[in-house]
């Protein structure tokens, strides 16, 4: 037989154990909507049994079940998901950053729909076919002026919004720094998550040393490095002890290993390549303490490594290409006019445009506005016809065609973007939806198990009093007969 | 799978964010009449769009091109066939006075007739349209004819009047004032410098006419391409022998078809090429030469200083000639006038014809620039014109499914084990 009060322990046992999985169950409800939670689960089992060697006992097994204990409050999660989210992560923002820059970018050209830089072309040199009808007239040559004037101003107006674009980005220091724009912002952000992890994993490590379960502390390092590898390429390895795990993991980002015990101090940082050579200029990621330097410009094109630093980088360098094509339009307009004013037998006339998109001072010669009876008009023709010749210098195609291919290059670039985007956008939330299914909570089912726990709850409440009453039975009414 | 609340709040906010994009796209498309709003929504089809906009914007120039053109052409026509007519008058007038029963006063007579005939030649090199002179070349905001005494100078320049009418193609629309019999077309002028072909030098000689390359050398210079003006036979005999000085090509040899050419090559860069044309075209007035290199000023007819070669002698030379035979009373001269006269007038007829052809190749290309019109807004509506029918009907569909979405989201979320827990 068992103890007098034994009875009343099992049923404090059940009270204890369904209390326990009730506040779990409340945690869990509580972080319904929580981003990077993961549901927890209290782990019951039974109790050791006692065991009476009774002899000659035929209605016991030899043991008395002794109750129900929580062994842990264990978090449902699948570990082996996460290195699938994290590829999908940088592969998402590769493009994602990228895409919210090309709209941007894209907005700078109003083709085809509005009067953009093409129908002012098409104005300025419809313009010089008047003059050319009329090379006298000094009202044609205002025209002449005003529509060059008109050119060299959206052309100007263009090229410096995609320089605040592009400066939003990256906007260069005192060589080689980096003064400000996005990819300082997101490498400070780096800098900060990988610190907080560090300083997370400290705590981590120190709650498996007295073998409890750091879930919500793990939930949030989770995130953290969710949220690193949108960045760039990121692995993490976690370090196990006689098949415990320690709680220390090791980031390898973008090459870079980085240890958490003992924490190594990590500090990112950007500068430019000032050095000669064809890596002139080339965006890098240095990081001090480990010796690395990731060359962002040359690796921008690897999708393979992805995260949305070498987005940004890619997308940087595309602005880059843009303006430098706007800028050969602008410079070829300005040559073939001198050159066309220089053809035999040479015309008395100054410099028709000025200076360049990338010094900033493209526009029409001062001394041709002040004074338009300096415009020879009968090189009209010959400037008019500059439309249909060759760029020359690489670019086998004319001016109109040039600036199509580059509208062209930069629908092409952002619809790219924006269909890989979606694509990866699909594929990252599917991977999330996989961890969602495992680790998300459901109402209905915590509300469910909440049933059943209060159940439970009650049921052993019961025992307990039950065993109350028959104590109460032994103790107060049992008189001596 | 297990499907949390999470995962259908999660589902739910993508497809509201997707159905209603879908749906502002189809009704930016439906508003604007257009499929094509940013570069990215058909990138390959900017490049063609941009240049049918462009052809587009190009052929209402093209239109303005070719009537400003005619305007151009008609003029010309006209005051040919007045210079046409004066010329026959002159004819006639020659006629009479060559024959021997007019007097000396009856002459003189007519002389002063002739006399005031070229002021009216005169007044017809200065015709113009709006405020340009047509026969002045690009110089046009000014007469270019003016007569001082017994000479006609010519202020205007030799370049061609151009219209482009089409994409490419651009054609002269003017009858040159005057012309130097020669053309010097740059192929490669490093310093720009424009080689110079000189007056004919030996009255005889240089009746012929031919196309010819030369390149400045390091020690001289180099001919090539020696061919006759039908631009198909090779001509060695053009130019046999040569010489050089002091910058200056001269064609020497004897016997050589284009004797007495001179080129001055003054001021050009080792490796500059010009390609000589030699075609011996008068101009409406006939040939002028410059009076003095680079003054821009013409000598169309000087009686100090009359002209090598009769093949540059033009209308003015034929009147003055008249006018002076008339004075001197020799009706052997008046007679030798007539023939000349018919001759100018044969010369002017071949102008009047090419100026009507070009006259009927223009009106031509307006009908063109309205057919090409209509193909290419119809090319440009296909490629971005939006189909309202399909838009509308997408957008009620798009509009079904949004409601649905919405529908079956908000019913899903209303359902809960909360509602039967008591």
């Amino acid at each position: 037989m068992p103890g007098t009060f034994f009875g009343l322990e099992i049923g404090r046992r059940g009270v204890q154990a369904h209390r326990r999985s009730l506040d779990v169950t409340g945690h869990n409800l509580a972080n319904a909507s929580t981003q990077g939670y993961s549901r927890q689960e209290a782990v019951p089992s039974v109790t050791d049994p006692f065991t009476r060697p009774d002899l000659n006992s035929t209605v016991s097994p030899g043991q008395f079940g002794s109750g129900v204990k929580t062994d842990m409050i264990r978090r449902i999660r699948d570990e082996y998901l996460d290195p699938q989210v994290r590829s999908a992560n940088k592969d998402r923002y590769y493009w994602e950053d990228q895409i919210f820059v090309m709209n941007r970018v894209e907005a700078c050209f109003a083709e085809p729909a509005s009067s953009g830089i093409a129908d002012q072309m098409v104005e300025f040199f419809k313009s010089w076919q008047n003059l050319n009808n009329n090379p006298m007239d000094p009202g044609v040559k205002a025209s002449v002026v005003e529509t060059g004037a008109q050119l060299s101003s959206l052309m100007n107006y263009t090229y410096k919004q995609l320089t605040y674009i592009q400066e939003s980005i990256v906007r260069p220091g005192a060589p080689p720094a980096v003064e400000s724009g996005q990819l300082k912002d997101q490498v400070a952000r780096i800098n900060d998550l990988l610190v907080q992890i560090q300083n997370l994993t400290a705590d981590i490590m120190k709650v498996y040393r007295v073998r409890q379960q750091p879930n919500d502390l793990l939930d949030k390092r989770d995130m953290l490095l969710d949220e690193l590898s949108r960045y760039g390429p990121l692995a993490v390895s976690h370090r196990s002890e006689a098949g415990r795990p320690t709680g220390e993991i090791a980031m390898n980002f973008f090459g870079m290993v980085i240890a958490t015990a003992p924490p190594v101090t990590v500090s990112l940082s950007l500068s430019i390549n000032q050095q000669a050579g064809p890596e002139f200029g080339h965006l890098e990621l240095h990081e001090a303490t480990l010796g690395r330097v990731v060359n962002l410009t040359a690796e921008g094109g690897n999708t393979a490594r992805g995260g949305s630093l070498l987005g940004l980088e890619k997308v940087r360098r595309d602005i880059i290409a843009f303006k430098d094509n706007l800028n050969a339009i602008a410079v070829n307009i300005r040559d073939k006019i001198r050159d066309k004013n220089f053809t035999p037998p040479p015309a008395a006339t100054p410099d028709f445009f000025l200076g360049s998109l990338d010094s900033g001072d493209f526009r029409v010669n001062g001394a041709i506005v002040g004074d338009i009876s300096v415009l020879d008009g009968t090189k009209a023709g010959l400037v008019s016809g500059i439309r249909k010749e060759k760029m020359g210098a690489g670019r086998e195609y004319t001016l109109e065609d040039c600036y199509g291919l580059l509208v062209t290059d930069v629908g092409n670039k952002a619809r790219g973007a924006d269909g890989m985007a979606a694509n990866q956008q699909a594929i990252q939330e599917q991977m999330y939806n996989l961890r969602e299914a495992v680790s998300g909570v459901s109402v209905d089912e915590e509300l469910a198990r909440m049933v059943q726990f209060q159940y439970g709850f009650q049921a052993s409440s019961r025992v307990v009093a039950l065993m109350d009453e028959l104590l109460n039975e032994i103790v107060n009414r049992l008189k001596p007969v | 799978m297990r499907v949390t609340n999470g995962y259908i709040y999660n589902n739910l906010y993508k497809h509201i964010q997707q159905n209603l994009s879908r749906l502002a796209r189809t009704q930016e498309q439906l508003s604007t009449g257009r499929t094509m709003i940013r570069p990215s929504d058909s990138p390959g089809n900017i490049s063609p769009l941009l240049h049918a906009k462009a052809s587009l914007s190009y052929f209402e120039q093209y239109d303005r091109n070719l009537d400003d053109g005619l305007g151009y052409l008609n003029l010309s026509d006209g005051s040919m066939q007045t210079l046409g007519d004066m010329l026959n008058q002159a004819a006639q007038m020659a006629v009479q006075g060559a024959n021997a029963t007019y007097v000396r006063e009856d002459l003189a007579a007519l002389g002063e007739q002739i006399d005031k005939m070229i002021d009216h030649a005169v007044d017809l090199g200065n015709s113009s349209i709006g405020k340009k002179f047509i026969y002045a070349g690009t110089k046009n905001s000014i007469p270019p004819f003016k007569r001082e005494g017994d000479s006609i100078l010519y202020t205007g320049d030799l370049n061609g009047i151009y219209r482009e009418v089409l994409s490419g193609e651009e054609y002269r629309i003017d009858a040159p004032g005057i012309t130097t019999g020669f053309q010097v077309k740059p192929l490669v002028s490093a310093n720009n410098i424009a080689a110079k072909v000189t007056q004919r030098q030996i009255p005889a000689k240089l009746v012929n006419t031919g196309i010819f390359i030369v390149e400045r050398t390091a020690t001289g210079f180099f001919l090539t391409d020696l061919t006759a003006l039908d631009g198909v036979t090779p001509d060695p005999g053009l130019a046999g022998s040569y010489s050089w000085a002091g910058d200056v090509v001269t064609i020497d040899g004897a016997g050589d078809k284009l004797e007495g050419l001179r080129i001055d090559m003054t001021g050009t860069a080792v490796g500059d090429r010009f390609k000589i044309t030699i075609d011996n075209q008068l101009g409406v007035f006939g040939n002028g030469r410059e009076t003095s290199p680079g003054s821009g000023v013409y000598e169309v007819y000087n009686q100090a200083n009359p002209k090598a070669s009769p093949v540059d002698e033009g209308i003015f030379d034929c009147l003055f000639r008249l006018r002076d035979s008339l004075r001197r009373g020799n009706h052997a001269d008046v007679g030798n006038c007539i023939g000349e006269a018919q001759q100018k007038m044969d010369q002017l007829l071949r102008r009047r014809v090419g100026i009507g052809s070009r006259t009927r190749h223009f009106e031509a290309l307006k009908d063109q620039i309205l057919d090409l019109e209509v193909k290419i807004k119809d090319f440009q509506q296909k490629l971005d014109g939006a189909d309202m029918y399909k838009l509308s009907i997408n957008m009620s569909h798009e509009q079904v499914v949004f409601q649905a979405s919405l529908a079956s989201g908000a019913n899903m979320m209303k359902i809960s084990l909360l509602d039967f827990l008591k």
